[in-house]
């Protein structure tokens, strides 16, 4: 069978994010995540698939991420291909810090493993490099030490902040 | 969409950084506090999570046994890394064999160094699986060996440190009524890649000394870096470290006595999860056996980063720990010579099978090592 013909035989589901925006993707796309494959598995495919925890622009960037990382229907040369995906991965998860949060909870509730170790990694990668005043900042955490806590805990373990 | 992220997301993102990271990271807030936890090896917290998983993959884990006789015979068995099960039909010979047997001091990306102390320093470099040996040029008083890969330049290298007489420093009296001369230490190195000769270092600090011979774990290799136990006139006790790459040594004191126990605890060096990691041998009573006490080199240069993880209470018949697997479970040989694993979660001694034809050794016999075999040569990079 030709891919052409594989083409005109695919089958598209519909996401709603949790503003109302509506986007139409390929089915076994949509199926890089596991919770939207078990609503399709479940016969949720008749109507359209509501998202409710992802808003319109997080999940037109999750389908950018679906689409690249669809199971190839073609005899593609592999090794070439998950250069070129791991490539494209590093350039996905360059955004702005909120961005790559709202990333990293979306491949949470819709379980994509790859976009959530990539994400994940990513974060780490960030936290690694930044001042624990900065992350409270990043991650908008509330300090609740005392003053006094908070000097305690880092005299404990002056080394590792130098 | 709100930025807060649920706390099994907190925990994925916390457990792929390095132990220092988290410990600062205790003070964003209490909840990541309590999360990363503190560095005591049974609680099952990030901290520990993260200073005991070996992130490296290794294939195999080789294991050398030197038989109880003389001429001792040195073999290698070859164990899966991740099962422990046979990996290797029947154990191999050492292609050298020693009157008194061979150290292996060092495993690195496929290529072991091979070190005969007690029969005049030879050295040797050996790939099992091409079965490729080279030796290298000899000398006399070699006193402790290293080797390691040098990541910058790709090339492996062997670090020796000897002595040699200084002939510009005449002793000022006969020695059996011939001049004397101070005998000073020396670092020297050999590229592999290169070949050629042995190379001086111009050495700023301390080098290792006399009192750390090859024998008996008083070194260790994790990452590019060559560590030894030393303890110059029985005053100091320090590690140094050699850096394969920058070719410099730094040293870093051990902990201070009072907590580290009485001098005559012999200290045994190994690696935990690319962090120097040393274990204080206590001799209990004859009826108890030893205990050991673990403490790890968080930070190398910074005293204040030894960090104790754990205490092995005594246990009758363990004898000396060989090294770290995995998850923090640690390598010993028990007192029949052969090797077991000690689970500090489970707090149980697992006996490993190495093969059918174990030889019945003495003490001082085992060493274990992780290895991942390569076809590459001798004299190359990595590739």
């Amino acid at each position: 069978m030709s891919s052409t013909l594989c083409c005109s035989f695919a089958k598209n589901v519909t996401l709603r994010s949790s503003d109302g925006q509506t986007f139409e993707v390929e089915e076994a796309a949509a199926q890089v995540s596991q919770t939207i494959k078990r609503m399709i598995e479940d016969g949720c495919t008749g109507s359209v698939i509501p998202v409710p925890n992802l808003t319109g622009p997080v999940l037109a960037l999750v389908i950018e991420y679906f689409k690249k990382h669809s199971p190839p229907s073609d005899g593609c040369p592999t090794a070439l291909l998950e250069m070129e995906i791991k490539d494209w991965d590093a350039k996905f998860v360059a955004v702005d810090n909120d961005t790559l949060l709202d990333l990293t909870l979306a491949a949470h509730y819709l379980e994509i493993q790859g976009l959530l170790d990539l994400t994940c990694h990513r974060v780490a990668d960030i936290l690694n490099d930044n001042s624990v005043e900065k992350i409270r900042e990043i991650f908008h955490i509330k300090n609740d030490f005392t003053p006094e806590e908070e000097a305690e805990e880092r005299s404990k373990i002056q080394w590792a902040f130098e | 969409m709100s930025t807060y992220l649920p706390e099994d997301l907190v925990l994925k993102i916390l457990s792929r950084l390095p132990p220092k990271s988290l410990l600062r990271f205790r003070s964003v807030c209490k909840s990541w506090l309590s999360l990363i936890g503190t560095p005591n090896y049974v609680s099952k917290n990030l901290l520990n999570h993260s200073i005991l998983t070996t992130t490296a993959a290794h294939q195999l884990l080789l294991v050398k046994r030197t038989a109880a006789s003389i001429p001792r015979t040195d073999t290698c068995s070859f164990l899966s890394y991740q099962t422990l099960s046979s990996a290797s039909q029947t154990p191999r010979i050492l292609p050298i064999q020693s009157l008194h047997g061979l150290t292996i001091v060092g495993s690195c990306n496929g290529l072991l160094c091979l070190f005969d102390y007690l029969a005049g320093g030879e050295i040797f470099v050996w790939n099992p699986a091409t079965s490729e040996l080279n030796a290298l040029p000899g000398a006399s008083r070699v006193e402790t060996v290293s080797f390691g890969f040098d990541h910058k330049r790709n090339e492996f290298k062997v670090v020796r440190i000897r002595y040699v007489m200084n002939r510009e420093m005449p002793i000022p009296r006969l020695i059996w009524g011939l001049p004397a001369f101070r005998l000073d230490l020396v670092a020297e190195v050999y590229r592999l890649r290169s070949g050629g000769s042995w190379r001086k270092l111009a050495v700023d600090g301390e080098v290792p000394d006399s009192n750390t011979p090859n024998s008996r774990s008083r070194w260790a290799y994790a990452n590019g870096v060559c560590f030894w136990w030393t303890s110059l006139h029985m005053e100091h006790e320090k590690i140094i470290a050699f850096d394969v790459s920058k070719e410099v040594f730094r040293t870093t004191p051990l902990p201070d006595a009072s907590v580290l126990g009485r001098r005559s605890d012999v200290r045994s060096l190994t690696v935990l999860n690319e962090s120097v990691a040393m274990l204080v041998v206590r001799n209990e009573s004859k009826w108890e056996g030893k205990s050991f006490d673990l403490w790890v080199l968080l930070e190398f240069g910074v005293k204040e980063s030894w960090t104790q993880l754990l205490r092995i209470e005594a246990l009758p018949g363990l004898e000396w720990p060989l090294g770290f697997w995995k998850n923090g479970e640690l390598f010993m040989e028990n007192r029949e010579g052969q090797l077991v694993y000690y689970d500090p979660f489970t707090k149980t001694v697992t006996k490993v099978e190495v093969d059918e034809n174990y030889i019945n050794s003495v003490k001082e016999s085992l060493q274990v090592l992780p290895y991942t075999p390569t076809s590459h040569s001798i004299h190359g990079g990595r590739g």
